[in-house]
């Protein structure tokens, strides 16, 4: 899910197969952030990162609670991961094809782009 | 499948959690079914601010007991939108919750949590907000402008099935509420024009400002705003004066978007929602979905 809305339901999207695969070994290698590296909290509006909701198991039907990939840091439940350049954050832009119009995509990109969040 | 407690207590952090083994889960709940004084409170929980805000317990829907969510603060099981409160006399199950993880949680903390608990902050007071705060904001004109309360909005329960549009309307629905959608009027566009009838379908009223007395069950004052072609958002009037938000799943705040407290959404932090609509009313009898 791309957090990004206030009043409409934010874009989301599912991952199988290979690009859920992808993902999940993708934050199985982050790093953990050094101790005392504090989450920086996104604006209040406008784009506040994405939104990754994993299943409890391959064969199940309910999901976990979701987890914010943001400014380069994923903030995991018990876990903060250092999100190198921002990488996860700019596949799982790529990653929601038409789900995301392109002007958003571009608002997106743009953020991504600056040097701080 | 065990039961998932976590104390509440870290700003930057992760908190606390842990597993309750079948054996004291069992217990917890049989604690909780003792209770039999109802109660229409709810824990302060973030609202009293930074540091100890009680406990979260939790069971996944996957479990064959099913699903379980309920939060313990200051002497209340919470148990959602749906479900009774009961008054958790002596505060005995949150005790019995500090008790369930002593293994991880250190003497120090401990401590702070034992004493924390045995404060009862004034409520009404917290519900005020600082004075200075209240110094800086404009008069509330409306008798029946609610109190700003995001603990109220800001639980696992509420938070993430409902946005602007039902904080602003101080309704929670549960439904991620549109414009327009209660009364077969759905947004056309993402402009002013385009979400302001749908709106006005619901029962909203577009005034020219929030200046003017509102009697008792004239209900109070909110703000269309506009992201244009993407998306909108609504802003309302506290009794305080000053004026809060929830921007979409995120939490319930009254500060804008540069972190300041906001006398007026037209000339507030509004990050890309440029376009300023109008102040609208709306009351208690507005219906949205």
């Amino acid at each position: 899910m791309a957090d990004i809305f206030s009043g409409l339901p934010n874009p989301r999207w599912i991952l199988q197969g290979t690009e859920a695969e992808r993902v999940t070994n993708w934050l199985a290698r982050l790093q953990p952030a050094a101790k005392g590296q504090k989450f920086l909290p996104p604006p209040d509006l406008g784009y506040r990162g994405f939104l990754i909701r994993e299943k409890e198991s391959q064969s199940g039907e309910n999901w976990r609670s979701p987890f914010r990939v943001y400014g380069g840091l994923v903030a995991k439940r018990d876990q903060l991961l250092i999100d190198d350049s921002r990488s996860l954050e700019g596949w799982l832009l790529q990653s929601a094809g038409a789900q995301l119009e392109p002007q958003l995509r571009e608002e997106i990109i743009r953020q991504l782009a600056s040097e701080n969040p | 499948m065990s039961v998932t407690v976590t104390l509440n207590t870290y700003s930057g952090r992760p908190n606390l959690s842990w597993q309750l083994p079948a054996d004291r889960a069992d217990a917890l709940l049989e604690q909780i079914g003792r209770l039999r004084e109802g109660t229409t409170k709810k824990p302060l929980g973030s609202l009293r601010g930074l540091g100890y805000r009680g406990f979260l317990v939790e069971r996944l829907h996957s479990a064959a007991e099913g699903a379980l969510s309920f939060y313990v603060h200051e002497g209340i099981v919470d148990q959602g939108q749906n479900e009774v409160n009961y008054v958790d006399n002596n505060q005995t199950v949150e005790r019995f919750l500090l008790e369930s993880g002593r293994q991880l949680i250190d003497d120090e903390l401990y401590s702070y949590v034992l004493q924390e608990m045995a404060i009862r902050p004034n409520l009404d007071a917290l519900l005020r907000g600082p004075e200075i705060e209240a110094a800086g904001c404009p008069p509330c004109k409306a008798a029946d402008a609610p109190a700003y309360n995001p603990g109220k909005w800001n639980v696992p329960t509420v938070q993430p099935h409902n946005n602007c549009y039902n904080y602003a309307n101080d309704q929670i629905t549960n439904t991620f509420a549109q414009p327009g959608r209660a009364h077969g009027k759905p947004i056309s566009t993402l402009s002013c024009g385009g979400v302001q009838p749908s709106a006005v379908a619901d029962g909203l009223v577009a005034v020219g400002g929030f200046g003017a007395p509102l009697g008792a069950g004239q209900g109070w004052y909110v703000a269309l705003v506009i992201w244009p072609g993407r998306d909108y958002h609504w802003y309302r009037q506290d009794n305080v004066g000053c004026w809060s938000h929830k921007p979409g799943q995120t939490a319930a705040r009254n500060v804008d978007n540069a972190g300041a407290a906001i006398s007026d959404p037209r000339t507030c932090n509004r990050g890309p929602y440029s376009d300023f609509c109008s102040y609208m009313r709306t009351t208690r009898s507005v219906v949205i979905r």
